[in-house]
């Protein structure tokens, strides 16, 4: 009977033991743990009634009170171990031993994460949930805060999260920070480290497009020629995008972090450039983008800050990557100026029907930099008439070859040139079809009009940081030298073990 | 301190004169040379292959020893310290208590602590020998190639924190039965769940999942093969051995309260 | 030099020793002597420190062997049943090893080994491994073992078991050589090895002692054979009448 006890007693210990885990493991009360963890507690108790009338001569036994001092010195310790690993997880430090610190978050990062207040969540879509790069890449984001948070979202197993937040690829990842949040689309630790500066940057800001002078319009999602795209594009930046009808107003709002003016179809008036006059002046940050034959009235405006627009239309008739109009009027751009916006920018853009924007004469107090230049088989069309009503585009002496610039991006100090106070920015760029919906994702027009309206806003924090991977190596051996090497790791070794065990075998056989 | 030493001295002695560790060595450094061997032949396959098209110039550009060959060997070789671990350790106590020189150990002026941190340090002594033998692979590659060294270094220290863990973890095996097999399958199954327990984990919630991870030696090997060193990790390797000693102790001792 | 008072060994619910008390004096032999299973192993184990007692208390040479457990092991030498040797080892490793574990200082290592071996006779097979001794030079190894650390208290469990009858003559001599310097217990259950060996003896039957007396007093009247038998019979008797109650 007692034996019985007993060993009904471990039983129950058992099916404890695997209810328990299986609960762990699952997290839901299933009929096979309930099972378990039942019949285990009612063995368990049918072997303690069994032995009850032992158990003050149990408890008074030595043997019981040293196994009982045993259990409290073991549970203590294994409470100590569990400590040390606990303290040691939240306090750790990493040692990252290759040679370009390819695991360790670059210091702007880093700088960025220590200022973390509350939590910052990273969710990353991935194909069935994981992807290792990607991964490595939250983990020491992770590794660097304990407010990072990273989430690895399956879209297949969570559609609504991926539907919410309009996810479209695998890889992309979101980061939210409060209210804050923004997609990347390629993670790189540069994309992350730049959307985690954007997110955790509390101040919203707004964009106002002039309309009211024929400009594509922020809710036209339908012609090609609409900036719907691009207003979406910078909602998911966060930006707050408004339109402004500046006719109307009179005045570009002083909550305009940034201006932009995209393609009038007519010519503006005096009192719109004014109030665009203005604006600049007292620090201001436009956009301007003015394809051929418009806007030629906002010259003065634009020569005050070192801007120059062409009277031309850019024609490449090399590059044909799409097959567009043979006159070749959508030339590709590959070389970008040293400038905040293009930093970072190895990728290809491309300007339909551009005319060339160049910065003027130097003067104090002005930085202009041309961001953007076409190749060298271009040339800017200086004869428009015959382009535009003959369709016929040759190099000619006058027309100037390239590379030509077609966007600017200029920095004025308002004081020094004794326009104002402040600093006001400008961008430029020769074409407005470049942001349309039709263009905006094509190639890396985005990132180029992203950037800029960033750079605008004046978020110069946003940093380019080099990707790191180990160093390339290589082995070589020659044909003996491989031959050498194989004998020596597979055969040789393993040999002289052997060969070594049968001499101690041996030796040892006549002691 | 002495009594220790005097047990790890005959613990090791007794390991290297017995036939099994010949064949544990010699199967292991066999394996490793084998693994070795092919991945540097695929690993140079591979180079020449890239640099013939030229488009994939790239992609070449990106191919290093340390994730292509060393980061592989390292992790095939834990794979077969896993099966070849057991072997050594299932003797440490299973034989003692099947040729009654246990009783010996334990009725001599000794404690079971200095017992098991004795045998403890004879096994691991023994398993860092066959570990630091497949340092001739990273020796090769260095004489005749450039890797990363501190990333080379690094898998190198997991691999050894590794195989000292899975000795620890072995040693208490062992100490659980006097089957001398049942100590070597005891050891292995532990060993594998140390391997496999945060398969679940990506199924899990948050903390629990965490947990998992945490537990799993391959998440901690895993990072340092790849060149990070974390003392989360040098404290989790350090815990499993304290942990395993300390429960091999514990079971030790239990005879004395049975 | 041992004092056992009521000790009990319990296994679960099965009483494999139940409140013996014995004594032996400095420089006797004590046989323990009782049938297989009567819970001899178990006491010796008890004596050495092996096995915990569940109650009752032993003192050998004036240490208690629950509480002062590693006084007592230093002072004991333990021949088991089946002797503890490492197979892989030679008899000179082998005894220098247990030397060490038994606490002999280092400069004395060498010598205590040496002494051990010359006096159990293991002289020509020093250099052998333990694997490949007979069965009589392998208890021989295991006195030597038990001795090598010059213990006042030899507990000696079963040493002639399974040797053939020269064998046993020799382990006879050299234990009946040892006699007088310190004090023995040794276990058995064959019955001319005590009238041979001991000066006093302790006959036990499943955990209880049934008689405990010197030898001379013993065999005054009558042989060895017809105490034991009649001793044994008288316990079996009084179990079952107390079973009946």
């Amino acid at each position: 009977m007692r034996r019985t006890g007993s060993f009904l007693g471990l039983v129950g210990l058992i099916l404890l033991f695997f209810g328990a885990a299986s609960y762990l493991l699952t997290g839901v009360l299933e009929p096979y743990s309930a099972i378990h963890l039942i019949v285990g507690t009612v063995l368990i108790v049918v072997y303690l009634a069994g032995s009850f009338r032992d158990l003050g001569e149990l408890l008074s036994a030595r043997s019981t009170r040293y196994g009982a001092n045993m259990v409290l010195y073991s549970v203590l310790f294994v409470a100590l171990l569990v400590g040390v690993n606990w303290w040691g997880a939240q306090h750790n430090e990493r040692f990252d031993l290759t040679e370009e610190s390819v695991y360790t978050l670059a210091p702007q990062a880093r700088q960025v994460l220590e200022g973390l207040d509350q939590d910052l969540v990273f969710q990353a879509f991935l194909e069935g949930g994981h992807d290792p790069t990607v991964e490595r890449l939250l983990d020491s984001f992770k590794t660097s805060s304990p407010h990072v948070k990273v989430e690895l979202v399956d879209p297949e197993l969570q559609p609504e999260v991926t539907q919410r937040y309009e996810i479209t690829a695998y890889g992309t990842v979101r980061v939210a920070y409060g209210e804050q949040a923004t997609t990347v689309a390629q993670p790189t630790e540069e994309s992350l480290t730049n959307a985690l500066i954007k997110v955790t940057r509390a101040k919203e800001q707004t964009i106002y497009f002039v309309q009211g002078e024929g400009e594509p319009s922020i809710d036209d999602a339908q012609s090609a020629d609409g900036y719907a795209q691009a207003k979406k594009d910078l909602e998911n930046e966060q930006y707050r995008v408004e339109p402004l009808v500046l006719i109307q107003e009179g005045k570009v709002p002083d909550a305009a972090d940034v201006l932009v003016l995209a393609a009038p179809a007519r010519p503006l008036n005096a009192h719109e450039i004014e109030a665009i006059d203005v604006y600049l002046a007292a620090g201001g940050h436009a956009m301007i983008l003015l394809p051929p034959r418009t806007g030629t009235e906002l010259a003065p405006t634009l020569a005050k800050y070192g801007v120059v627009l062409g009277n031309d239309v850019v024609v490449d008739q090399v590059v044909r990557i799409f097959e567009g109009p043979a006159l070749g009027l959508n030339p590709i751009v590959e070389t970008y100026g040293a400038h905040p916006i293009t930093e970072g920018l190895r990728e290809r853009t491309i300007f339909p029907l551009t005319r060339t924007v160049t910065p003027g004469e130097s003067k104090p107090g002005l930085t202009v930099t041309s961001i953007a230049k076409t190749s060298v088989s271009s040339w800017a069309e200086t004869n428009l008439d015959a382009l535009f009503e003959q369709s016929v585009a040759t190099l000619e002496e006058t027309d100037q070859g390239g590379p030509v610039s077609i966007g600017v991006a200029s920095t004025a100090e308002l004081e020094e040139l004794g326009l104002g106070k402040g600093q006001a920015r400008l961008v430029v760029y020769g074409t407005a079809a470049f942001a349309n919906n039709q263009y905006l994702n094509t190639l890396f027009n985005r990132d180029l009009f992203l950037n800029s309206v960033g750079w605008l806003g004046g978020q110069e924090e946003l940093v380019s940081i080099r990707p790191r991977t180990l160093r390339a190596s290589r082995v070589q051996f020659s044909r003996d030298e491989a031959t050498a090497i194989f004998y020596l790791s597979v055969l040789i070794v393993p040999e002289i073990l052997l060969v070594l065990g049968l001499a101690v075998w041996w030796r040892r056989s006549r002691l | 301190m002495r009594n220790v030493f005097a047990i790890a001295g005959r613990e090791f002695r007794s390991i290297f004169t017995s036939p099994i560790a010949y064949v544990v060595l010699t199967g292991f450094l066999l394996l490793g040379g084998w693994f070795f061997f092919n991945l540097v032949a695929r690993f140079n396959l591979l180079v020449s292959l890239y640099s013939s098209f030229q488009q994939m110039g790239d992609a070449s550009a990106q191919l290093n020893l340390n994730e292509m060959v060393l980061a592989p060997l390292f992790q095939n070789l834990a794979v077969v310290l896993v099966i070849l671990v057991p072997m050594i350790t299932m003797r440490s106590f299973a034989e003692e208590k099947r040729t009654g020189t246990y009783e010996l150990l334990l009725t001599s002026p000794v404690g079971t602590g200095q017992i098991v941190v004795g045998k403890f340090l004879g096994a691991a002594g023994f398993i860092a020998i066959m570990v630091a033998l497949t340092s001739i692979y990273g020796l090769i590659l260095a004489a005749y190639g450039n890797p990363e060294i501190g990333v080379m270094a690094a898998g190198y220290l997991g691999l050894l924190l590794l195989a000292i863990t899975f000795v620890a973890v072995g040693l208490f095996a062992s100490s659980l039965t006097e089957n001398q097999i049942i100590a070597a399958v005891t050891g292995l199954v532990m060993l594998l769940l140390l391997f496999v327990i945060a398969w679940p984990a990506d199924s899990l919630p948050e903390t629990p999942g965490a947990i998992l991870r945490y537990l799993a030696v391959t998440e901690h090997f895993g990072q340092m093969v790849t060149g990070i060193i974390d003392t989360k990790s040098l404290i989790y390797f350090a815990s499993m051995i304290v942990g395993g000693m300390f429960l091999t102790q514990r079971s030790v001792e239990s005879v004395r309260w049975r | 030099m041992i004092e056992v008072h009521e000790l009990t060994k319990r296994y679960g619910d099965r009483v494999a020793v139940e409140s013996i008390s014995f004594t032996a004096e400095k420089g006797r032999v004590l046989g323990f002597l009782g049938p297989n299973g009567a819970g001899k192993t178990t006491t010796m184990r008890m004596l050495t420190g092996f096995l915990p007692p569940s109650s009752g208390t032993a003192r050998v040479a004036g240490y208690d062997v629950a509480t002062q457990s590693d006084e007592v092991r230093r002072r004991i030498g333990y021949l088991p049943e089946n002797p503890p040797l490492y197979p892989e080892m030679t008899v000179r490793s082998y005894l220098t090893f247990v030397a060490r574990l038994k606490g002999v200082p280092r400069a004395h290592l060498a010598a205590a080994r040496d002494r051990a071996i010359e006096r159990m006779g293991l002289t020509d097979v020093a250099g052998r491994l333990l694997a490949h001794l007979s069965k009589g030079y392998k208890q021989r190894v295991g006195l030597a073992q038990a001795l090598v650390h010059e213990p006042e208290v030899l507990v000696l469990d079963e040493p002639t078991i399974g040797l053939d009858p020269r064998q046993i003559i020799e382990i006879r001599g050299l234990i009946r050589g040892l006699a007088g310097e310190r004090t023995v217990i040794l276990s058995t259950h064959i019955l001319p090895e005590v009238s041979q060996l001991c000066d006093k003896v302790v006959i036990i039957n499943e955990g209880r002692i049934v008689c405990e007396d010197l030898r001379e007093n013993l065999t005054r009247n009558a042989s060895l054979e017809e105490v034991f038998l009649r001793s044994i019979t008288r316990d079996t008797a009084a179990r079952e009448a107390e079973a009946t109650v």
